[in-house]
């Protein structure tokens, strides 16, 4: 690590800016991902899938397929493998599609596997796959979005789908609505999109008698664990799932999903090592995506722009087999800004399709987009500033739930990207700016996520030769895991950075939470820090208790760990390394595991929606400014500039945390101006299929993004006063992307994605 | 877009390149067919097993032969037959770079190019980039400008740099964006590979 130099015990590691201790292995392609093993007798798997939506296979042919050389098996729902697949969730585990595999001769949407095919090797197999005729009896499918009954699906992350406060003496936030001087009724569209981590989907399973040894990129190690033993009726510690990095996730490796059970039912069945990992094509249908969502925001404000009222009245689609529901109102305006009147309401409707799941900031990214636009049209409304109508409605406490936050500088990210980004100097009507054939536009939103946290494990050994291994079961999603578990072990032991390692991505280690919900860095830190000191303890005591210990007769609370060792916190030459103690002590090696529980802590740092907590509400915050040019010919946006603040506490590493809020940032930006799953609302198949049709963002379509931190340390929340902030940079800056093409051009356009041709159309309109 | 133009595919990599040597690969590989015992290799080898074409790549400095179908992609003979994992599958149809390796020192895309395809050639992966112990400079700027997240994409991304340096399409950051916009990265470390890119020029000038 070189640029790094670590002077015990201060500065800290954590909060520096420190390499990741990754980065060799992934930069000499030594990381290993699961699709990287091959294992001794292994067979490949492929699936064939349905090609119509709805109804049943009339007939299933599989002898050309079952002929082909190298072909070792193939499954279908008349010789299913043994399994037991749960109907749905439990506590223990997640799974987003309530449908069992290969059940039977139904067909519940587009894409869904039929067979199995398991075969030598992998061209075998897909060949195979390939040669598996259906027949089928089709019947009507729900593929039009304005087709289905709009129902009210149960809670919305632990709340009802209506939500409402109201003033005294207000008959409806609809009539205080109505009855604001400045009123804006406005609606949007989110089309679905999907995750595409680079890495698809792969797993390997592998049995030894009745131990299963899994191996598969996911975000929950003990979530998969859980599934897989449930679902194959054996105890859990026969299950391991291992997963030492995981290229991408993004919420689609959150959920275990129904074909980890097939393979790894197959595996047992042929009795070897089997195979599969899925072709990007099938990414779109077996792996989630985030539903379409329709919002209708109602805002009201009086004439110094204080918000009357607020409506955020949201329709979103979910599946048939899978009931995961894209908040949007639930997790933004229930939490940004001061109003007296807020009603907030959810209603679904079920398509033919396969099952949606979490992605990136579910529920904010929509609904921050839907919101910080029509606050952006309400200012032009008001003929204010977008800043200054945001600071009008500025809160200390939870609008909902009245509590006060436990750290919100919301105001200070406005203030330290808007002067970085020189946002005064803007001109306050749209189309004032045209550069060549450009028009140049800035536009501004703020960004927000709920601060979570769960119950965590870790463990620590300190090595005979003074090394340390710190350990969970937590997951590396390219969030820089390893690195900060390094960090904050080397801080707690006083060791150098080179001589702690991490292990995790491995469901034999002490338990992690999920790492979805920006939670992993919150919750696994407290108990690597835990851990530490627990190891200390003990280390101390060798130390100190014999009467020829090298620091004996010194009480334990004046020692401190530094430089690799114990010290006397009151006169430093007298040190003793932690190799000597061992040395003198014989022993291998001392190991402490502890778990922290938040809700142990203090009753309101539950994991739970913050509108619903007890004291306490926990949110980050941040702003974003852009500036944007669109061609007023081809209608095409580049956006070259972004400046964003961030509200997430402590950072524990400057560089991954910077790396984080840029990949959100991006997430952002594809969503704002290209990436759309087109739906076919007549056969209910996806028609993007690749990478071609469904743009993420390139290179090139990314400025330079200047990333600061601001506000401080939040240590209601936790001990390192860090909330995470994996999705925050995937809040807000859609809607500031739509705000900038509207002040460049005078266009609103209301549909995401924000692409040439839309921007045309409302150019010739304009 | 940018006045310099983007990076166009090289013959193996593009579509329509692909099409029309594969064909003429697998015709090959399938006229060969039962002649598949080479006239060089070793008297005392077994001939490869009917349907197998025995292929021998010069990966990374050394020579590797191995017995495949015809149909194999130089991604998959890489990654699965000759233990060198580090070569990524992203897509496997060209869309995403991840698959990114030099042939003959061009960046080609290994899911689009057979393995029979690329025999006779220089072929270098990630893992035969550095010298020894050291890291390429493009390793090293990557691992100092965190020029990746997960690290799935980061090996194509990394033979891109290295050609897109060699090739001399580093001058700018524009025209180094532009270069490695062939190369996906859904984390989006895309302004930290730019920043890499530039450090790995800069250090080497
Ligand atoms: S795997 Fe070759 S381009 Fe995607
Ligand atoms: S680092 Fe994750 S895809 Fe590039």
């Amino acid at each position: 690590m070189k640029d790094v130099t670590i002077p015990n015990p201060a500065p800290k590691l954590v909060g520096a800016d420190v390499s990741r201790v990754d980065g060799h292995r992934k930069v000499t392609g030594t990381a290993d991902y699961t699709a990287d093993y091959n294992f001794p007798r292994q067979a490949w798997a492929c699936a064939a899938k349905s090609t119509i939506a709805k109804g049943r296979i009339a007939a299933l042919d599989t002898a050309a397929a079952e002929k082909l050389p190298g072909v070792v098996a193939v499954y279908t729902w008349k010789n299913r493998p043994k399994i037991f697949p749960p109907k749905k969730e439990d506590s223990g585990f997640m799974v987003a599609e309530h449908l069992a595999p290969l059940a039977d001769d139904a067909i519940h949407y587009h894409g869904q596997d039929i067979a199995f095919v398991v075969a030598e090797t992998y061209e075998q197999a897909r060949e195979g796959a390939g040669l598996i005729r259906a027949t089928y009896e089709e019947t009507p499918a729900v593929a039009q979005f304005s087709a289905p009954k709009r129902e009210t699906p149960g809670k919305i992350y632990g709340e009802k789908s209506h939500l409402e406060k109201k003033a005294d003496g207000v008959a409806s936030v609809a009539d205080a609505w109505q009855a604001s001087p400045t009123h804006i009724d406005v609606t949007y569209v989110t089309p679905m999109v999907h995750h595409h981590p680079m890495e698809p989907h792969a797993v390997i399973a592998k049995w030894h008698t009745n131990r299963l040894t899994f191996y598969a990129p996911v975000q929950w190690m003990y979530g998969a664990r859980n599934f897989l033993a449930a679902s194959l009726a054996l105890p859990e510690e026969n299950v391991r799932v291992i997963s030492h990095f995981v290229g991408g996730a993004f919420g689609c490796k959150g959920s275990s999903w129904m074909f980890m059970l097939i393979i790894a039912a197959a595996a047992r069945d042929l009795d070897r090592p089997v195979k599969f990992v899925i072709e990007r094509e099938s990414m779109f249908t077996s792996v989630g995506y985030r539903p379409r969502t329709t919002q209708r925001l109602q805002l009201g404000a009086d004439a110094e722009g204080r918000l009357q009222a607020m409506r955020h009245l949201t329709e979103s689609n979910v599946s048939e087999v899978g009931p995961f529901v894209e908040a949007a109102g639930h997790r933004a305006t229930s939490v940004m800004y001061a109003s007296p009147n807020i009603e907030i309401d959810h209603q679904v409707y079920a398509l033919t399709v396969n099952a949606p799941t979490f992605m990136r900031a579910p529920g904010e990214a929509p609904g921050m987009y839907a919101l910080e636009s029509a606050m952006d049209e309400l200012a032009v409304a008001l003929k204010m500033d977008p800043v200054q109508l945001r600071l009008a409605n500025r809160t200390a406490n939870h609008p909902m739930s009245a509590l006060p936050f436990s750290s919100r500088n919301l105001e200070e990210c406005y203030r330290v990207a808007g002067e970085k980004f020189g946002w005064a100097k803007r001109p306050p009507t749209p189309r004032a700016r045209l550069d060549g054939d450009w028009w140049v536009g800035w536009g501004m939103a703020s960004a927000s996520y709920a601060a979570h946290r769960s119950n965590a494990s870790a463990r620590i050994r300190v090595l005979a030769d003074g090394t340390a291994e710190v350990a969970c079961a937590s997951h590396d999603l390219g969030t820089g895991t390893y690195t900060i578990m390094t960090q904050a072990a080397a801080d707690e032991l006083g060791l150098p950075l080179e001589k702690v390692s991490a292990q995790l991505g491995d469901s034999t280690l002490p338990e992690a939470p999920v790492s979805g919900g920006s939670q992993s860095a919150a919750s696994i830190l407290p108990a690597v820090q835990m851990a530490c000191r627990s190891a200390l303890a003990k280390l101390k005591a060798l130390a100190t208790s014999e009467a020829d210990a090298p620091l004996h007769g010194v009480a334990p609370a004046d020692l401190e760990a530094a430089d690799a060792g114990l010290r006397v916190k009151s006169d430093h030459s007298r040190h003793v390394t932690y190799a000597a103690l061992f040395e003198r002590s014989g022993e291998g090696a001392i190991e402490a595991t502890e778990k922290v529980d938040p809700s142990a802590e203090t009753k309101d740092k539950r994991e739970q929606p913050s509108y619903s907590r007890t004291t306490t509400a926990y949110q980050s915050y941040g702003a974003f400014f852009v500036e944007v040019h669109v061609h007023r010919l081809t209608g095409e946006t580049r956006v070259r500039r972004i400046v964003t603040a961030m509200d997430i506490g402590q950072p524990l590493n400057l560089k991954t945390a910077r790396s984080q809020v840029i990949g959100g940032t991006a997430f952002g930006l594809g969503a704002a101006l290209s990436e759309h799953s087109l739906f076919d609302e007549d056969s209910g198949a996806w028609i993007t299929r690749d990478l071609g049709t469904y743009h993420v963002p390139v290179n090139a379509d990314l400025p330079e993004i200047d990333v600061s931190f601001v506000g401080p340390p939040d240590f209601k929340f936790n001990a390192l006063g860090a909330r995470g902030l994996g999705e925050i940079g995937n809040t807000g800056i859609t809607a500031a992307i739509g705000n900038a093409i509207y002040h460049a051009t005078g266009a609103r356009i209301r549909e995401l994605p924000i692409t040439p041709e839309k921007i045309l159309s409302s150019l010739d309109e304009a | 877009m940018d006045s310099s133009s983007p990076p166009r595919p090289t013959a193996a990599t593009d579509r329509r390149g692909f099409i029309k040597q594969a064909s003429g690969a697998v015709a090959v590989a399938m006229l060969a067919h039962p002649l598949l015992a080479r006239a060089d290799a070793e008297p005392s080898e077994p001939p490869p097993a009917p349907g197998m074409l025995r292929v021998t790549l010069n990966v990374n400095g050394q020579d590797r032969t191995c017995d495949l179908e015809a149909r194999t992609t130089l991604l998959d003979t890489l990654r699965d037959h000759l233990h060198l994992p580090g070569t990524k599958k992203g897509c496997d149809h060209g869309t995403c770079g991840a698959c990114t390796v030099h042939v003959d020192g061009q960046r080609v895309l290994s899911c689009l190019t057979l393995a029979a395809m690329a025999e006779g050639r220089k072929i270098t992966t990630i893992e035969g980039l550095a010298a020894g112990e050291n890291l390429h400079p493009v390793q090293q700027a990557f691992v100092d400008c965190d020029g990746f997240q997960c690290g799935f994409c980061t090996p194509g991304q990394i033979m891109s740099a290295a050609a897109c340096l060699r090739e001399g399409h580093a001058r700018s950051d524009d025209e180094i964006r532009e270069w490695m916009s062939g190369n996906l990265c859904r984390c989006a470390a895309y302004p930290n590979i730019v920043a890499a890119v530039r450090t790995a020029r800069d250090r080497s000038a």
